[in-house]
């Protein structure tokens, strides 16, 4: 290649660490990061931005913990009210925005099943012999797995899509897709990772 | 950890890799991977523990957990409380009224930037260097290819800094360059290697012009000892400041 001298390899390869990666440093999540300190000062363009990349999250787990899409756009007014007002409370150094968010909504649909003075039926398509708690952190890893896997690329959405509800192995995925059996290995491998820091970023009740 | 004997008798002294793990927590059956040495092996058999949890509840996605969005009305109901209780002060000046369409993003990097500049509080790829972006190109996959990624020119505290974002790059026998070329890709300036991880980061030569070479380009190069562009592309995109 031309102009050797230039590239800035040393600088970076000591970040290649496996499958853990380097999602948390990559440009979209530096952009989350951007917004999630521009909503810690106050900027209300970003809580429009905030309000754009997280409601569907907040608004489809709260529809899982509340049984009702009523109740959940309820829930998640109460999530983004509260979040702004609290937002002083926001501390970026120590977690991402949508763990915080999602940590208010926790609280939100349990204040919810307090106001109407109950826990959930067993007709409200929720298993009776769980604990509400479990049952939204339930919601909440399912939630974020089916998002992250909406953002995973080609091929290797569906690499993991035949994996998990096809129960496809591996090499069957390859003969399927016409894939050496190296790439889908290696795509496995990175998407369940990814999968795995998604749970551990933003998963986690702050 | 001591050394274990696979089945076929070949000697390793190393954990499985990582491609193994994942597949032994999808359950799939992997030669030479015996279970007796996970038996004997707590941080192997962690690691396979640790995804097979996140394969159980992604195999019990349904369609009631994908995200959906919240009714459109709800942005307005939400501002409608905010600015009851006026606690909204706009960055802008503005309240925060819903907008169709995305925000414009450059726009609010650009506040961000002066507002680090100026508070240092941003939170950036080094937290003690912030980087404001200066451009973005969203890297577009070329014809036959199917990775997309996202490159940032950002401002580092010795001067302009080309950060490349592409996940999932195949394998290749040769190596990726990153170039920026000329609008009609005739001239072009090489910024160096990719290497492994997702997210690369270079120096841009100093004077170089964005104007001049706003094109953002990864090609696949072959160990040919040919300096020049190999015509063969994966991805490209244009830079917007």
């Amino acid at each position: 290649m031309r102009g050797s001298e230039v590239t800035g390899r040393e600088l970076i390869d000591d970040r290649d660490v496996g499958p853990r990666s380097t999602r948390g440093e990559s440009v979209r999540s530096l952009a989350d990061a951007d917004i999630a300190s521009a909503f810690a000062r106050g900027d209300s363009d970003a809580l429009h931005e905030v309000y754009t990349r997280w409601s569907s999250l907040v608004y489809t787990i709260a529809r899982r913990g509340c049984g009702n899409e009523t109740d959940a756009a309820d829930v998640t007014q109460a999530v983004f009210v509260a979040a702004w007002r609290g937002r002083g409370g926001f501390d970026p150094d120590a977690g991402s925005l949508p763990a915080w968010l999602l940590g208010i909504t926790r609280r939100k649909i349990a204040d919810h099943w307090r106001q109407v003075g109950r826990t959930p039926e067993p007709h409200e398509e929720l298993p009776e012999d769980v604990e509400l708690d479990a049952r939204v952190e339930t919601a909440v890893d399912r939630v974020l797995l089916a998002d992250e896997l909406a953002r995973l690329g080609e091929p290797q959405r569906r690499i993991l899509e035949l994996c998990f509800f096809q129960d496809m192995t591996h090499a069957q995925v390859a003969s399927l897709l016409g894939l050496p059996l190296g790439t889908v290995k290696s795509h496995i491998r990175r998407s369940l990772g990814r999968l795995r820091e998604r749970l551990e970023v933003d998963g986690v009740p702050r | 950890m001591s050394r274990v004997e696979s089945p076929s008798g070949k000697q390793y002294d190393d954990h499985y890799d990582d491609e193994t793990i994942a597949l032994l927590a999808l359950g799939e059956e992997v030669a030479g991977a015996d279970s007796e040495h996970l038996r004997t092996c707590g941080a192997c058999q962690s690691r396979v523990d640790q995804l097979q949890a996140v394969v159980t509840s992604a195999r019990a996605i349904t369609d009631d957990d994908r995200p959906m969005a919240p009714p459109d009305a709800l942005w307005q109901r939400i501002t409608d409380d905010i600015d009851s209780d006026g606690a909204v002060r706009a960055g802008t000046g503005e309240s925060a009224q819903p907008r169709r369409g995305k925000v414009g993003w450059f726009a609010l990097a650009a506040a961000i930037g002066v507002l680090a500049g100026s508070l240092g509080t941003i939170v950036a790829m080094d937290r003690d260097n912030p980087m404001p972006t200066i451009a973005q190109a969203e890297l577009e996959p070329l014809p036959g290819q199917q990775v997309r990624g996202i490159a940032q020119v950002r401002e580092g505290a010795s001067g302009p800094r080309l950060v490349v974002d592409v996940p999932d790059l195949p394998a290749t026998d040769g190596y990726y360059e990153v170039w920026m070329l000329a609008p009609d890709a005739q001239s072009m300036v090489s910024i160096g290697v990719l290497g492994k991880a997702d997210v690369n980061e270079f120096p841009l030569p100093s004077g170089m012009d964005m104007e001049q070479f706003p094109v953002v380009d990864i090609s696949i190069e072959q160990f040919d000892g040919d300096v020049t562009h190999s015509a063969d592309s994966v991805v490209r995109g244009e830079l917007t400041i």
